[in-house]
């Protein structure tokens, strides 16, 4: 048996502390999805909270079909995706295909720039540019190492609209990064 | 697949013989594209060593504070129920009150701790030979072994901060 799945056994039992060691494995990661599509610290601590209150809740109907992680991140995802739509409307829209080129228009300072000379910081900051649910998705590929079927499971897309929408949204990023350095990038790359 | 799609899943490892035999000629034909390729495999491994966000140093207390108990625990019942447990303290203090109020069969001279522990010692010996022998050795044996779960007991919880026997 797994070692998330005793877990899981062991709380359902009764022992918090066990669902305690869950929660500081996935903590990082889960604050990570609900981060990029928020892109707000409080409200994604929020939501991160609350997805694991839910898997805490539905723990019991876990099936093991999947990987625990990939479940708590499709809870986490909907959770996150849901506080989205129910944000003001006047708020950023996640079908606005223009909204993540917006921020990308601001001039730094030769000073910012030089601080930001990190390629690291900048991917960040490019991500940060993107569309909540594009980032999202770049962050369940890279940082979760989720499989392509896997974050078709998580986001309900297809695994041919994943690749297609993985493929194009590094392009996306690559694009991001050349504008936001006008072409300093290409050096630093 | 475009010459942009070749290049990321070169990039991924996830290239077929064909598809890598498609890039080798795709640059010695037109040089510039490695730069293309460069940026490209740069970008991969600095996506792939991303860290992720860290919530606040409370996370994990606040999920804990805020979960429901939905999930009692299933060893609620005690292994030892609590009523041979008041029997124990019982058949112990019995023990001891008929050790110390047995009349006295014999009189010793000397001091009166040696005189008193006399007086116990003989108590027990006329106690002890209403009974026969076996039962005794097992009533003598039940109880230390009574007495020894229980105070392992006692260290368990102490340290582990649960019951072995939940008593």
């Amino acid at each position: 048996m797994e070692p998330d799945n005793l877990l899981i056994k062991e709380t359902i039992q009764g022992n918090k502390a066990a669902f305690g060691t869950l929660v500081e494995q996935y903590q990082d990661y889960v604050f990570s999805v609900t981060m990029k599509v928020l892109k707000n610290r409080e409200e994604a601590e929020e939501a991160a909270q609350d997805s694991f209150v839910k898997a805490y809740r539905a723990l019991a109907s876990f099936e093991q079909r999947s990987k625990f992680g990939t479940w708590l991140y499709q809870i986490a995802w909907r959770t996150a995706i849901d506080r989205y739509r129910a944000r003001p409307k006047n708020r950023q829209s996640l079908d606005d295909d223009q909204s993540f080129l917006q921020v990308a228009d601001r001039e730094d300072t030769p000073d910012q720039q030089l601080q930001q000379q990190n390629m690291r910081s900048l991917i960040e900051q490019a991500l940060g540019q993107m569309k909540a649910q594009d980032a999202a998705l770049l962050t369940l590929y890279y940082l979760n190492e989720q499989s392509v079927k896997e974050i078709a499971d998580i986001t309900g897309l297809t695994e041919s609209n994943v690749k297609v929408k993985l493929f194009r949204l590094r392009e996306t990023l690559k694009n991001i990064l050349t504008k936001n350095l006008k072409g300093e990038v290409k050096s630093l790359l | 697949m475009n010459t942009q799609e070749l290049m990321w899943n070169y990039a991924e490892g996830k290239c077929s013989p064909a598809e890598m035999a498609a890039l080798e000629k795709l640059l010695s034909d037109d040089p510039t594209q490695q730069m293309e390729l460069d940026q490209i495999l740069r970008l991969q491994a600095e996506l792939l060593s991303l860290q992720p966000d860290a919530p606040s140093m409370r996370f994990t207390r606040n999920v804990l504070d805020a979960l429901p108990d939905i999930y009692p625990s299933e060893a609620t019942d005690p292994l030892i129920n609590p009523v041979w447990k008041k029997v124990f303290w019982l058949a112990l203090a019995a023990m001891i009150a008929a050790v110390v109020l047995w009349p006295r069969s014999s009189h010793s001279s000397g001091s009166r701790l040696s005189s008193a522990v006399d007086q116990a010692v003989g108590s027990l010996h006329q106690l002890t030979g209403l009974v026969p022998d076996t039962v005794m050795q097992y009533f003598v044996l039940t109880l230390l072994s009574a007495g020894l779960l229980m105070l392992m007991d006692k260290i368990f919880l102490r340290k582990r901060g649960t019951s072995l026997l939940m008593i």
